[in-house]
């Protein structure tokens, strides 16, 4: 089951929030400024950092040791970092192994084509600028709510 | 522990009674009645008479009884809280040895006795000869304490007074890890301090010291080695010339 | 599963054992500073994600609104923390004790054709069994011993011996 979709930028600001709740009332970047964000960032941060440190990363190990994803009892959270310090997460139930390639969509397809192509869109979103394009926003909604893993698997 | 936060045990049961309940055994503290609860009265007297005291002729059962088990983690617990406390008061490393011997020294004194007992008054003998007594203590003594028999008994090569007992995991050392600084302190002292309790009350004086000598696959291995008393082999000498 | 590394943490954070498996690749050998500092970042982080818990789901099925209380636990149970890290090169898992001693392993990874089959709670199945082993060695070797101090550092042969034997 999916429960939320937030988007960091490399200025540590959460600049997309998408909560999937109860009440699926389309809301969006409701709590971007919230605790949970902030920690959440600052958690991410961290288990990246140990992630490089901790892991081999000469080139018979195979490269650079990327985060995947990591999980407490009742939630597993997934992460992506683009090129440009993006950071793409989503937090599902504990049954889901593997997001990564719903991730890579959600940066390639959807952020790509209705963000960093469109240019009336910043590049850098700038003190409390947020990801507010409405076809990115119903598009990304439609994207995730046809996946297995949106309801049970 | 501050004063306020005095336990009190849980006294639910307690509350209930009232002043026509009595224990199971009639005797015994009801909290409902007071004090006079607890008088000693003819009847009382006789159940506590009974409880303790076993009116038939001969040995009681509860002494004969062998298979009691204890936890080994209360043990080790209890064992561990010993050397921390005589830790505390000893001076120094041989100090705290001496201290640990001492503790069993009166364990082994009254085990003897008691393991004596057990084997039954038709086949109790008294043991005259080292050999005889060593062999009690590396099997009888041994299995009552621990449930197993310690592993090798030996004579020392060179000296004539020496003995060892080795134990390939004594059982109240086995979560004992000694640091690097206290030398060579063995814990296993306690043990030692049993054996010379028991063989000095059955008039074999002796000294036993506990020393750790690892071997491949027991790394606790411990000797204890006895050395007896010069009025010891020369009595026993008398013995075998007569 | 590998297990790489094995670090033992007292309730302030502080690393107080650690055993390391040089054969296998993956990991990086670090100092001595950069452990305990890996050790107090986990251990920051186990207490915020702990807080995390109930913030953070918000159900969008009407029939399971109710996760079940077995599954959310309060903040006094050692349930509700980090639990696994998931990377390329290393799998991490958390245990805590109730009295806030948390051991942890690095294993290896599962390989990403397995991926997506339920193989990272098959695999957290195997660690918290790993977990259950070397909890027992702790309160037996480590707790029992007349000479440790609690949330010292642990120097004992007999426990590293058997700490080798449970994770090779």
């Amino acid at each position: 089951m999916l429960y939320s979709f937030y988007i960091f930028d490399r200025h540590c600001n959460c600049i997309y929030h998408r909560r999937f709740s109860l009440v699926d009332d389309g809301a969006t970047n409701t709590d971007n400024e919230s605790d949970v964000a902030k920690l959440l960032f600052g958690v991410l941060y961290s288990l990246k950092n140990i992630s490089s440190k901790l892991g081999d990363q000469s080139t018979n190990a195979g490269g650079f040791n990327y985060l995947k994803s990591f999980s407490t009892s009742s939630f597993r959270i997934h992460f992506l970092e683009t090129l440009s310090n993006l950071k793409f997460v989503l937090i599902t139930d504990n049954l889901i192994d593997n997001v990564r390639s719903v991730l890579w969509e959600l940066y390639s397809t959807y952020y790509l084509n209705n963000i960093a192509l469109n240019p009336l869109s910043p590049v850098d979103f700038k003190g409390d600028e947020k990801i507010t394009n409405p076809n990115f926003i119903s598009q990304t909604d439609q994207f995730l709510r046809s996946l297995p893993v949106y309801g049970g698997q | 522990m501050p004063e306020d936060n005095i336990i009190l045990p849980v006294s639910a049961s307690m509350s209930k009674m009232t002043i026509q309940d009595s224990n199971k055994s009639q005797f015994g503290y009801n909290p409902s009645i007071g004090a006079s609860s607890n008088e000693i009265t003819p009847t009382t007297s006789s159940i506590l008479l009974n409880k303790t005291v076993s009116l038939n002729p001969g040995v009681s059962k509860s002494i004969n009884k062998k298979a009691f088990e204890v936890s080994l983690s209360s043990l080790s617990f209890l064992f561990c809280e010993i050397v921390n406390w005589s830790h505390k008061k000893s001076k120094g490393i041989q100090d705290l040895e001496n201290r640990l011997n001492g503790l069993g020294y009166q364990i082994g004194q009254k085990f003897l006795e008691l393991s004596k007992t057990r084997e039954g008054l038709k086949y109790s003998k008294r043991e005259i000869k080292i050999v005889e007594i060593l062999q009690f203590i590396h099997s009888t003594l041994w299995k009552g304490l621990f449930g197993k028999i310690a592993n090798e008994l030996e004579k020392s090569q060179d000296v004539n007074n020496e003995y060892m007992i080795i134990d390939n995991c004594p059982l109240v050392s086995k979560f004992v890890n000694v640091p690097k600084d206290y030398g060579d302190l063995n814990c296993a002292a306690f043990i030692a301090g049993i054996i010379e309790g028991a063989l000095d009350s059955a008039g074999f004086f002796a000294d036993v010291t506990a020393h750790t000598m690892p071997k491949e696959g027991s790394p606790l291995r411990t000797v204890f080695l006895i050395k007896f008393d010069d009025s010891v082999i020369s009595k026993e000498e008398q013995t075998v010339q007569s | 599963m590998a297990v790489y590394s094995l670090y033992i943490l007292n309730k302030a954070g502080g690393l107080i054992y650690q055993s390391d498996n040089d054969r296998h690749p993956g990991v990086n050998k670090l100092t001595a500073n950069d452990y305990l500092v890996l050790a107090g970042t986990l251990h920051g982080v186990h207490a915020i994600t702990s807080r995390f818990t109930t913030s953070m789901i918000h159900s969008h099925d009407p029939n399971t609104t109710n996760i079940p209380a077995s599954r959310l636990s309060g903040p006094n149970t050692n349930k509700s923390g980090l639990q696994s890290i998931e990377t390329d090169h290393f799998n991490l898992y958390v245990f805590q004790t109730l009295t806030g001693i948390k051991f942890i392993v690095v294993t290896s990874p599962i390989p990403t054709t397995n991926l997506g089959r339920g193989e990272l709670n098959v695999q957290l199945e195997l660690a918290n069994q790993l977990f259950k082993d070397l909890y027992v060695l702790y309160s037996d070797y480590v707790m029992k011993d007349p000479f440790y101090s609690i949330d010292m550092p642990i120097k004992n042969p007999h426990f590293d011996s058997k700490i080798k034997q449970l994770i090779n």
